[in-house]
């Protein structure tokens, strides 16, 4: 928050580097504008008063460019593309706020004009060029930056529609009118009334005319490219320097980070990462699970849970995802995911399959006739009728996790009304693997089973990966089935949803959709999340002696100060190597780099998770990993 | 620049310039969309997935804007004039929805169940049942009607949705408080189509005093 002494600051700055008296010395306008500029309550809090002070100087210091004001001694050329990104931005996008950010800026301008005496004398005559140094007084319109100007920051930051300079205003009126002028958007500025025409917008289904980048701009974003704090803030009566510093990368509006609140019940830690101490031989497991940035924004807390176990060859995988819209479904993500591990830990060893087999027999084994779809082997399809059983077991568990809190007055506070068992939706992936042997060579056996969405897959020891299950097809999206809907606990609906993967593994991944969505559609996809977790270094930490130092920074979304962290990609990897992650996967060496920092697999691959951006992904992030050590 | 592929929230304004909206209605809805844009691209989420369309209906329906991501959209121009052509506009609801929303395939997520928000001050003046009928058999998306005035007839919206709210009057502190509660339920929306049962309701924020939920 400002205090009164920065606003009165800042408004000294602002006179300061505008080379303005103000009729009123105690105006409080700039800050007023600072405040508008960033609405966001959260968002102004975490800006510093200096940062505050140095967008609020920048913005009237174009301000001034604009109004044709004297140029004096601050060279205003990386000022004034950001003041046309400005001017087409709040003239383009018409928003309530940024007319009122946009007349406030006006008004400042308007009421603290008072020229120095210089200036004044200034015939208006023809629009200043840029950093011109006779101070003419000219009221030209915003003219676009002649090539050769240094880096323009307009076209750099604002990709939108409005990238394309204001069209010259040919004859302005006086300063103290044109907020008033520029207030009435496009619409007044348009002329007549285009005609109607009836039926579809004919760009309708087409994409947009200017598709935006990744990071969709606007002044939002603009400031906080500006919030980086300058290493030595101006003092009030110094102009801003002339050339700030190459921005950071620009990630969007600002997501805020709020911990997840402790003071409801059933709290869930922040994230979790875990390794299995006793993992098969040969074998590393380990798993992570992250609070998606939605939740941080909101302050809520993470649905995702993750359980895994060994039991004897056995070891077993269980995903949930709790329903975004429930407000306690992380309890039944928790519960189900327990059960099921559980159960399938205790029954499995007992399983007697047949795990040494030619591949014949494997073959002839995992035969499904219709209608019954069975495996043709018995001991296979005990494996598979477990599975069942650790659905039904998990949705027993969520069912009895509900009716210990139907009654609580906690949860039927947070809910407005008592709990039932809709509150406790998730999603469950199960996956059981064992080592087996096909003609005599060592492999593997994997069987998944999952209700909603999420992924099983494996990326085989050639590199080559297969989804354990089928996407969703056919309707909108976010439609999935939980564990509590109707029917998902019937044979007839999980035989479909169990599906078999026999040979070598090098990796067996199980994710919930904040993860599988990212990496969507499998099986090309699944692969490249295996190169991104191997190029990242997830399994193996940094590579000896190759640790190139590659990757694109990103911004933790976390407590301040954020933390940064490299990223590699395996597609740019594959990029710069003239070749594809498909065939990367098969020799990954290449892959290999500076990994993200991280004592163990689970800790790297937590920071990976909470890290990695992809536009429109904010889910709870969730994976899973079993690795054959040494294998692609 | 490569087009988003990913998950979009499709939100389409579905809202009646007929002559009654004349005056200061009118420019209270205009006010209405601006503040609802300027609001959604404050919210980091809304502004990554939310893709809003506008559709007007007088004596005709137009879509004055294609389903556009939010910092591209541009304000379209409303006038007010003529009749109340409910039916035209649900038509055209549906070719657009067709067309502009992708459905997920085996190797495309689909769009998330858009969001329509269908406002009107009077009477259907065309036939409307068979559209209204339509748009509600194929559950085209999550549809919130407002009857927004004392001249509103609920009962046609009532067909085409579950959800159908009432505006007292027209006055433009009470549509900007319609808008207000339009913006808060598609960051409402946006936050919980993560995950939405296939036919489960949405969750709304509570109206505002000046907006009832029609039972």
């Amino acid at each position: 928050m400002l205090t009164p002494l920065d606003q009165a600051e800042l408004a000294a700055a602002l006179r300061a580097a505008l080379g303005l008296q103000a009729r009123d010395p105690a105006k409080e306008l700039p800050a007023q504008v600072v405040r508008r500029l960033l609405p966001d309550p959260h968002v102004r809090e975490r800006v510093q008063a200096a940062v505050a002070r140095r967008l609020a100087a920048m913005l009237l210091m174009a301000a001034r460019d604009r109004l044709g004001l004297p140029t004096g001694a601050v060279d205003l050329t990386p000022h004034r593309s950001l003041w046309e990104a400005f001017v087409t931005w709040a003239g383009g996008a018409n928003g309530a706020w940024e007319r009122e950010v946009y007349g406030a800026v006006m008004d400042a301008v308007g009421d603290g004009l008072a020229p120095k005496p210089a200036a004044a004398a200034a015939p208006a005559t023809a629009p200043a060029p840029v950093a011109a140094s006779p101070p003419a007084r000219g009221r030209g319109p915003v003219r676009v930056s002649p090539s050769g100007q240094p880096q323009n920051l307009a076209d750099k930051l604002y990709k939108g529609p409005a990238a394309q300079a204001a069209p010259p205003r040919p004859d302005p009126p006086p300063p103290q009118d044109l907020a008033k002028k520029l207030y009435k958007g496009p619409a007044a500025q348009a002329g007549p009334e285009p005609p109607k025409p009836t039926g579809l917008h004919p760009d309708a289904g087409k994409s947009p005319p200017n598709a935006l980048s990744p990071n969709p701009a606007g002044l939002p974003e603009k400031a906080k490219e500006y919030m980086t704090p300058p290493p030595d803030p101006a003092p009030a009566a110094d102009p801003p320097p002339a050339d700030p510093a190459p921005p950071p990368a620009v990630t969007g509006p600002v997501w805020r980070y709020i911990p997840p609140p402790d003071d409801i019940p059933d709290p869930h830690a922040e994230s979790d990462a875990c390794e299995a101490a006793d993992p098969p031989a040969g074998f590393r497991l380990f798993g992570a699970r992250v609070r998606g940035k939605k939740h941080k924004h909101d302050g809520t807390h993470c649905d995702d849970w993750f359980e895994f176990d060994r039991a004897g060859d056995w070891t077993v995988v269980a995903v949930a995802d709790g329903a975004g819209s429930k407000k306690f479904s992380r309890v039944g993500a928790k519960a189900a995911c327990e059960a099921a591990v559980r159960v399938l830990a205790e029954e499995l060893p007992a399983v007697e399959m047949e795990a040494d087999r030619l591949a014949d027999g494997w073959t002839a084994g995992l035969d499904r006739p219709e209608p019954a779809l069975a495996f043709a082997d018995p001991g296979i399809d005990a494996v598979r009728q477990l599975l069942h059983a650790a659905v039904n077991r998990a949705y027993e568990a969520v069912v009895a996790a509900a009716a210990r809190r139907a009654a609580d007055p906690d949860h039927a506070k947070v809910l407005g009304r008592p709990l039932d068992i809709g509150d406790l939706s998730c999603t469950l992936l199960l996956a059981a693997h064992r080592p087996v042997r096909i003609d005599g060579k060592d492999a593997d056996f994997v069987l998944a089973c999952q209700v909603g969405d999420g992924l099983v897959g494996v990326v085989d020891g050639n590199g080559d990966a297969h989804p354990l299950g089928s996407a969703d097809s056919g309707g909108f999206s976010g439609e999935t089935e939980f564990l509590t809907s109707d029917g998902k606990r019937d044979a007839a609906y999980l035989d479909r949803k169990v599906a078999a993967f026999i040979g070598p593994v090098g990796a067996l991944l199980v994710m919930t959709d904040g993860v599988a969505d990212d990496y969507f559609p499998a099986p090309a996809e699944l692969g490249r999340l295996w190169a991104d977790l191997l190029a990242n270094g997830i399994p193996d930490g940094a590579a000896p002696g190759q640790a190139a130092d590659d990757g694109d920074e990103v911004e933790v979304v976390g407590p301040d100060p954020r933390q940064k962290v490299k990223l590699r990609s395996a597609a740019a990897v594959a990029g710069r190597l003239g070749t594809t992650v498909g065939e990367l996967l098969k020799d990954p060496a290449a892959l290999r780099g500076l990994g993200v920092p991280g004592d163990t697999p689970a800790d790297r691959l937590r920071l990976w998770l909470d890290a990695y951006v992809v536009r429109g992904s904010f889910d709870d992030r969730t994976l899973v990993v079993l690795h054959r050590e040494g294998a692609p | 620049m490569p087009e988003f592929t990913g998950r979009r929230l499709p939100i389409y304004l579905v809202l009646d310039c007929s002559g009654s909206m004349s005056g200061e209605p009118i420019e209270a809805v205009r006010q209405g969309v601006r503040a609802l844009l300027a609001d959604l691209r404050g919210d980091p989420q809304a502004l990554e997935t939310a893709f809003l369309s506008v559709i007007t209906f007088d004596s005709g329906a137009r879509q004055v804007s294609p389903l556009t991501e939010l910092m591209s959209f541009q304000e379209p121009t409303l006038e007010a004039s003529g009749s109340t052509a409910l039916g035209e506009a649900l038509k055209l609801l549906e070719l657009a929805v067709d067309k502009e929303v992708r459905k997920a395939t085996p190797t495309q997520k689909g769009d998330w169940r858009p969001l329509v928000f269908l406002m009107t001050d009077g009477q259907p003046t065309d036939a409307w049942e068979a559209a209204a009928d339509a748009v509600k058999l194929r559950k085209l998306g999550n549809v919130i009607a407002c009857a927004a005035g004392p001249g509103a007839d609920v009962n046609p919206l009532k067909r085409v949705t579950e959800v159908v709210v009432k505006l007292d009057n027209l006055q433009p502190d009470t549509l900007k408080q319609f808008f207000r509660w339009v913006s808060d339920s598609i960051k409402t929306t946006s936050a919980s189509v993560a995950q939405v049962a296939a036919d489960g309701p949405i969750d709304l924020p509570p109206p505002p005093p000046k907006i009832t939920i029609v039972p």
